[in-house]
């Protein structure tokens, strides 16, 4: 399903990606942008925590064309007070003929400035316009408490979760609601190459994301010897009788082992215990 | 540079003319010391109380042995003539003040004085044969004895005569017996005064005292900024600083779950108030009434040293056999890290408190383990050893 | 200690850091001595330092900079390569100003912090900033700015949030292309300390690279005082595959010495 929301074989309005210190999804974003760019006339970005420039030399030059930069990270500027950004990008949207796409990295400045409730608003109303075909933006989980985190995703029809990565490996939690009210929820994995592109995708099935978890029958399968039972043999196994173990059959008591020793002439059999001064 | 030797070697540090009396300089790090007045403390913690820097202490559960170790660093002051300021939210640190203990020295410096006919040998040099003289006095005698045959021992400080109060570093003291009135009277000991409630979001009691702080500081000349003749050290000595009497609510605000910063605002403050002066805080603090532990752990960041007092008082410890030489354990949670990489590292960190009739002393925690009944040990054999 | 250390961070120290946001995360009792170093190496290459000392004085940092063969005192007041903001001052007297006089004098850019505003601040650093500007020209020209450390304002009660604003701000004018310098930030957390742990995963997102020094997992070792683990992020203009580094320490008073795990001078 990766793949189809990247490409825009399925479509959406507004994706949250989510991730965490330990798997950023800032990869992920650059290679979203690449794509969506290529469908649309015109991309609008706005940056809070790289430059500009990090993403505009990264992608290809006929994004570039159409890219629209804008640097929120002047939020708290010295000289600039009051920047309302939220103004700034819907008035950006509106200004286009064709359609446009909205690429955010990450809504936390705009979290911190405005409240939560108004964030949501602002994604919501610019994912609504009728030009705009897609609006992508970026939550860290860790930097926001659960609730910011939750309203969020509420708002958002599509929520890619960064859960792990390894190495060239990353593996996401995909919900997409589509308009007809169908959820869909999957679990996918994909790799990038030493560039950053994405150009693998799967479907993870295992809990931890790592390759694929072997089932056991292919250990004892290619062995010289045979470990496995036949049916028989199980049934004889389960059969056996345990000799501690009591059965209601056997008897109740056990007998009491007593031993029964015949002393040569070498021993000396002395009937006295010597453990009788032992004061314990 | 090793960390504190094996052996019970301690190099005496010259006195020098015109050293502030009651200091010396540390020997980990170019930092000026004072005495806590418990010198196996002193020990402890790296020598003494750095100059310009706050010890946190975390009060026992009842505040007990706190305020006995207060006690000490104000008689020490006094017994070096030292400044103080001191502070409580409820004044009890007045009654304190007439509750101190009185310097063991006082009956040495007693019987030097007796000593007229023979110079008083000078700190780190072994008395020569004529100076040994004898002299009729009983008390005299036994101590010129402790000489002639001891003299190797002399620096040990159990036997140690001294010239005058002034340039020892660390005293003894006797529980026992009070100090004399005049000698209080004669030192100059400044209170905090009440607070008046002003319009403020931080803690007006902190904000009063942090201001009387600066004030004195400034009025008596312990600033490094100021010139003065005759440099001296002010001790600072805050009682229960945290309680509820000082209208904090355990470290959490009034009203939501926010902590407030008034006091680890105020311990930061204070740090910089007593980075440029030639002053010292101890605190006690009721720090078991801290609801959350990220609270403490943030006033302890903001103390430079930091050890914790744990009573057997009134727990199931005191009847335990194995603890039964001590009254409590004390912890060393933190020293200064102070123009240094690495702080002055602890020989061990089991260490307990014992207060005995004359004196209250810091040792090392020993338990004695012992599995054949009837063994020369102290413990009760059958006892459990639980930790 | 110096060589030790790039050593570690297998950087030319000629030329470190360039153009970086480097954090430095100390969840364990030991010194920071990362900040030191990063002090002391500036320093040695003659580079244009802003210190925004919140948590100890100068005197400290000269104190353990004279161990390690610098003079800070000189760097500060003769060749003035080294702005040292003491800004462990500026709490005490936020709190004497609001008791009985306010001072007349420039606005206390902790008493603004709390109020939630941290253009004060900013705008020292910039001044700051500007002053090296003017003096320095040589070829390491790219200023400095080192925090030490920011959990003191989060414990003296300044929001959360105007951290974030303030270190994203910071963020900004210090990796700009104009100024191309470097920003180093030294935080303390406690695994407790919730908002201690978000402004940290904040600040891991803006970051180029990531430094956290840990105690031993098993305890107090009198020869090895703990972990430090390193991790290189995106940098500033361009995607970087993330790497790892990891290396045990022993601090002894003027120098450090780096071991992988199990090899520490106790056990061999």
């Amino acid at each position: 399903m990766l793949q189809d929301l990247l490409t825009g074989v399925e479509k959406t309005s507004l994706i949250l990606v989510t991730d965490n210190a330990l798997c950023p999804g800032r990869h992920l974003l650059l290679n979203w942008i690449d794509h969506l760019g290529t469908r649309c006339d015109k991309l609008i970005l706005v940056c809070f925590e790289r430059h500009p420039d990090f993403f505009k030399n990264w992608l290809p030059l006929d994004v570039q064309k159409k890219m629209t930069l804008i640097d929120g990270r002047k939020t708290a500027d010295i000289g600039r007070t009051n920047v309302d950004l939220m103004a700034d990008v819907t008035s950006e949207v509106s200004r286009t003929g064709g359609s446009v796409g909205v690429v955010i990295d990450s809504v936390s400045m705009l979290l911190l400035v405005k409240s939560t409730p108004i964030t949501c608003s602002f994604l919501h109303n610019i994912a609504a316009g009728s030009q705009v075909t897609q609006v992508v933006a970026l939550l860290h989980r860790d930097v926001h408490d659960q609730n910011t985190c939750r309203l969020l995703e509420h708002v958002a029809p599509t929520v890619v979760e960064m859960a792990s990565t390894g190495g060239a490996q990353y593996t996401c939690c995909i919900r997409h609601c589509r308009p007809t009210g169908k959820v869909l929820k999957s679990r996918e994995y994909f790799y990038t190459d030493d560039s950053f592109h994405i150009y693998n995708f799967g479907s993870a099935t295992s809990q931890d994301g790592s390759s694929q978890h072997k089932p056991q029958d292919d250990l004892t399968s290619k062995l010289p010897f045979n470990l496995s039972l036949t049916d028989a043999e199980k049934d004889a196994r389960s059969k056996v009788k345990l000799p501690y173990l009591k059965d209601g059959s056997g008897d109740s008591e056990a007998s009491s082992g007593r031993i029964f020793y015949q002393p040569d002439d070498v021993d000396d059999f002395d009937e006295e215990d010597p453990d009788d001064d032992l004061d314990i | 540079m090793s960390s504190l030797s094996t052996t019970s070697f301690r190099k005496k540090a010259r006195v020098k003319i015109g050293q502030i009396l009651g200091t010396k300089p540390s020997l980990y790090n170019n930092q000026l010391l004072i005495s806590t007045g418990i010198p196996s403390l002193d020990h402890v913690i790296g020598g003494g109380l750095a100059v310009g820097t706050v010890l946190l202490v975390e009060e026992d559960t009842y505040g007990s042995y706190a305020k006995l170790m207060l006690k000490y660093y104000v008689a020490e002051a006094v017994m070096t003539k030292q400044s103080v300021f001191l502070c409580s939210a409820d004044g009890s640190v007045r009654q304190l003040v007439k509750e101190l203990p009185a310097a063991v020295d006082e009956v040495y410096s007693q019987a030097a004085t007796k000593m007229t006919s023979s110079p008083v040998p000078s700190v780190g040099h072994p008395p020569t044969s004529k100076q040994v003289t004898g002299d009729p006095s009983s008390t005299a005698t036994s101590t010129d004895e402790k000489m002639k045959i001891a003299w190797r021992y002399q620096n040990s400080p159990k036997v140690q005569v001294v010239p005058s109060a002034g340039t020892q570093f660390g005293h003894y003291y006797d529980l026992t017996k009070t100090m004399n009135a005049d000698i209080v009277d004669r030192s100059d000991i400044t209170y905090g005064s009440p607070v008046e409630v002003g319009q403020m979001s931080m803690n007006p009691h902190y904000c009063q005292l942090l201001q009387e702080i600066k004030n004195k500081i400034e009025a008596g000349c312990f600033g490094t900024g100021q010139e003065v003749d005759k440099r001296s050290v002010l001790r600072i000595g805050i009682h229960s600083l945290g309680s509820p009497l000082w209208g904090e609510n355990g470290g959490a605000c009034s009203k939501g779950e926010n902590l407030d910063p008034s006091l680890p605002l105020f311990l930061l403050a204070l740090r910089g108030v007593l980075r440029t002066a030639f002053a010292t805080a101890m605190i006690t603090m009721p720090t078991h009434l801290f609801s959350e532990r990220v609270f403490i752990h943030r006033v302890q960041r903001l103390a430079d040293t930091v050890i914790r007092l744990d009573s057997f008082a009134g727990s199931d410890k005191e009847k335990n056999a194995v603890f039964k030489e001590y009254h409590g354990l004390l912890h060393l949670l933190q020293l200064p890290r102070l123009n240094s990489l690495v702080p002055a590292q602890p020989e061990t960190s089991d260490l307990a408190f014992k207060l005995r009739r004359k004196k209250f002393t810091i040792e090392l925690l020993f338990v004695c383990v012992c599995n054949s009944s009837g063994s020369g040990c102290a413990s009760n054999t059958t006892a459990d050893l639980s930790f | 200690m110096l060589g030790e250390i790039c050593q570690f961070f297998a950087i030319d120290s000629s030329n470190f850091p360039s153009n970086d946001h480097i954090i430095i995360g100390n969840r364990s009792c030991q010194s920071d001595f990362l900040v030191h170093f990063f002090l002391n190496l500036c320093e040695k290459q003659n580079r244009p330092v802003v210190f925004l000392g919140l948590s100890q004085s100068f005197g400290h940092y000269n104190s353990v900079g004279q161990k390690l063969g610098n003079n800070l005192g000189s760097a500060r007041d003769e060749r003035k390569s080294l702005v040292f903001l003491e800004s462990l001052f500026d709490f005490s007297e936020s709190i004497a100003s609001s008791s009985t006089f306010r001072s007349t004098t420039a606005p206390n850019p902790f008493v603004e912090l709390l109020k939630g505003d941290s253009t004060t601040l900013l705008k020292s650093i910039n001044a700051s900033l500007e002053t090296l500007a003017q003096i320095q020209t040589g070829i390491l020209s790219a200023p400095v700015v080192i925090i030490d450390d920011l959990s003191v304002l989060l414990s003296a009660g300044v929001a959360p949030e105007c951290l974030l604003l303030f270190v994203n701000s910071l963020h900004e004018l210090v990796t700009s292309p104009r100024i191309k310098g470097s920003l180093i930030i030294s935080l303390h957390l406690d695994k407790e300390d919730e908002k201690a742990e978000e402004l940290w995963a904040y600040l891991t997102h803006l970051s180029t690279v990531k430094v956290q020094v840990t105690d031993l997992a098993s305890g107090y070792c009198r020869d090895v005082h703990g972990e430090m683990h390193a991790e290189w992020r995106d940098s500033h203009d361009k995607p970087r595959k993330s790497i790892t580094r990891h290396t045990q320490f022993k601090l002894s008073d003027k120098n450090i010495s780096l071991f992988a795990p199990g090899m520490s001078a106790a056990v061999l």
